[in-house]
């Protein structure tokens, strides 16, 4: 014991501590990365699940077993945020996914914010089948945007006029979602951070 | 000695922190990112497999069976089955990507081919060489092909220019005359040949012969566009009776031109039933015809050795028992011959036809070496001929012209085509088919 020892418990400790605290600095900042990735992650999934759905349905557009009882307009609804197409749903007495050869429709519409999110951006994606009731997704889609072109690739000004629906040859859906529960940002208490991923894709009506 | 001990501990603990920490840093989002270009990259794979089926299809007619067995195509795979859905060609093509893994997306393609019909047209045209034009007030509803060209022009004034409401495709471009405006719902397309009929479909029912006499006229027709020559002719009566019967009234021994415009049958004349699906088939003579057809009912004529024959002559409405453009109709009407199919003067179109100025007509008409023309095309009342089908002609000819208002005694028809959509998946007895097989459905699905 002696001198030695002291500075031997003095320079531990300060060196300690020092690592101590890097520690827990690092660990806060692991925990911040963790939070953005578990928000990249909803949000991602999120958007994939709805694309998924919207992916399914829009090359279902034009389409029908029977292909006599499709007529133009195929797309008989067109605005910025909503739309409906004619289509032939998934029989489900066949698993290939064929239709019965019955004419369907399928609307889509952006709907109201979601209230009960923290995040005020957010707004419902209603979808609905014929005539049926609109089922919503709370799916944290801030941006669902419609246009559509002409088969020279010239957008048509929104909403269509029944008159030019049958100019309607593809149809581009943008969508972004954010996560639902944003987290109060470090660069000021007012701001939510949030996670933002987009989808945009070109669909053309299946000319049967 | 302790210290030195306390630091390494410390050093140790912080080590084995950020291993934990490092493990609980999942990839999760980018896994989900992966899955969905991988569905992509399925979906392509599909797709492609679609496009190579078509491809050895053209070349192989008779291509049936597992043709592509999970074979390796762009780090996935692909697998071909081509098989035979009642009268329809199934074609389902499976893309995987990656080819295993837990992050393996499938996507499917699933179309139906078919044989093709000519009567996918409003009017079809051999050689339209542009000297009958598309002109005021002329629309077509459906898609219309030239292996030539198509001449558009107008008449004086701010006038409705012709109007088309769905493709418009020739071999050679446009000719399109200066001020004329012709409305087009899709842009035109040129470099485009659509292989022409050169017979009827062989007579898969026996044909049903009016009659066995025959009888010599002549009659010039068409404005002198067309000269029937000295054949022989029937004029046949198509009606539905009170039991539901499809029958035809008919007579031989000549026009019998009255007030009322051609035909003029009478109670004295023959009566007979034809067949349900029944064709009637009459060589050598030129047909006149009108009235209305239950459920599939052609008629056929072609000239006899001598050239002569083979015209049909429309004298009046030819209507479908059920109308098809109110909806679903069972009803088919083939109006085919060699040669042209003419409307015919009838004098008096206003009390003959269907009393509001139109002409009408339901059926796909075929004029395999010859053209629709409308006698007196120029000094006839001015009308609108209404067919609801498809024309399908080696030749345009006229049907009238001008910009005088409806109702006017002199300049003829103007054009009012529309597209019968039922001929996409059905179609008139003898209708020719095309040598190339025609896209039925297109259906893409996510297996996994």
């Amino acid at each position: 014991m002696g001198y030695q020892v002291i500075l031997d418990i003095i320079g531990s400790s300060i060196i300690g501590g020092l690592l101590f605290l890097t520690l827990l600095n690092f660990t806060a900042q692991t925990m911040e990365t963790k939070q953005t990735y578990r928000d990249e992650i909803v949000a991602q999934e999120n958007l994939v699940n709805v694309v998924t759905v919207m992916e399914e349905d829009f090359r279902r557009m034009g389409y029908c077993t029977v292909r006599s009882n499709m007529s133009n307009p195929i797309v008989t609804m067109a605005a910025a945020e909503s739309v409906r197409f004619k289509t032939d749903l998934p029989d489900p007495t066949k698993a290939s996914g064929e239709g019965d050869g019955v004419v369907d429709s399928i609307s889509y519409a952006f709907g109201a914010p979601v209230l009960a999110t923290a995040n005020p951006n957010d707004r419902m994606l209603l979808r609905r089948e014929n005539t049926g009731p609109y089922g919503g997704s709370s799916m944290g889609v801030t941006v669902f945007h419609l246009t559509y072109l002409t088969s020279t690739g010239d957008s048509i000004p929104s909403p269509v006029p029944a008159a030019r629906l049958n100019e309607i040859n593809a149809v581009e859906v943008t969508i972004s979602v954010e996560n639902i529960n944003p987290y109060s940002s470090v660069s000021g208490p007012d701001s939510l951070a949030t996670v933002l991923v987009n989808w945009k894709q070109l669909t053309f009506q299946i000319k049967n | 000695m302790t210290g030195r001990l306390a630091l390494l501990l410390v050093a140790g603990m912080i080590v084995a922190m950020l291993i934990v920490n490092a493990m609980m840093n999942t990839s999760d989002a980018t896994d989900n990112f992966v899955s969905y270009v991988h569905r992509s990259n399925a979906y392509d794979i599909a797709v492609s497999g679609a496009n190579e089926a078509s491809t050895m299809m053209y070349f192989n007619k008779s291509l049936r069976g597992h043709i592509k067995n999970n074979e390796t195509l762009s780090g996935g795979t692909i697998d071909i089955v081509i098989q035979n859905v009642g009268a329809k060609i199934q074609v389902v093509s499976t893309g995987t990507y990656p080819p295993s893994g837990p992050n393996k997306q499938t996507q499917q393609v699933i179309f139906y081919l078919g044989p093709g019909y000519f009567d996918n047209f409003v009017v079809l045209t051999d050689n339209d060489d542009g000297t009958v034009p598309w002109t005021t007030y002329d629309t077509a509803y459906g898609a219309v092909h030239s292996n030539n060209t198509l001449k558009m022009d107008h008449y004086g004034g701010s006038l409705i220019m012709p109007v088309f409401n769905d493709r418009v495709t020739t071999t050679k471009p446009l000719i399109i005359t200066a001020g004329t405006k012709p409305v087009f719902t899709y842009p035109p397309e040129s470099g485009v040949s659509v292989q022409f009929p050169t017979a009827f479909d062989s007579v898969a029912d026996p044909p049903f012969l009016v009659g066995t006499t025959n009888f010599n006229s002549t009659i010039t027709a068409g404005n002198g566009l067309i000269n029937l020559n000295t054949a022989k002719e029937v004029h046949m009566q198509f009606f539905v009776d009170g039991s539901g019967n499809q029958m035809v009234r008919y007579f031989r021994d000549g026009k019998r031109m009255t007030n009322n415009g051609y035909g003029d049958f009478r109670t004295t004349d023959t009566v007979a039933a034809v067949p349900s699906d029944g064709i009637v088939y009459e060589p050598g003579v030129d047909v006149y015809v009108e009235g209305t057809i239950k459920d599939k009912v052609s008629v056929l004529t072609i000239p006899d050795g001598s050239g002569k024959g083979g015209n049909l002559i429309v004298t009046n409405d030819v209507l479908c028992q059920t109308d098809p453009r109110a909806g679903s109709s069972p009803d088919f009407i083939g109006l085919l011959a060699q040669n042209n199919v003419i409307i015919g003067n009838t004098g008096n179109d206003n009390a003959t036809n269907s009393g509001s100025n139109r002409f009408m007509i339901d059926a796909s008409i075929v004029a395999l070496t010859g053209g629709l023309a409308a006698a007196d095309n120029s000094s006839r009342n001015r009308q609108i001929l209404d067919i609801f089908g498809s024309i399908t002609q080696e030749v345009r000819r006229g049907v009238g012209y001008g910009s005088l208002p409806i109702g006017s005694s002199t300049g003829g028809f103007m054009k009012g085509y529309k597209y019968d959509y039922r001929l996409l998946n059905d179609h008139a007895l003898l209708m020719p088919t095309t040598p190339l097989l025609s896209l039925q459905s297109w259906l893409v699905h996510t297996v996994i």
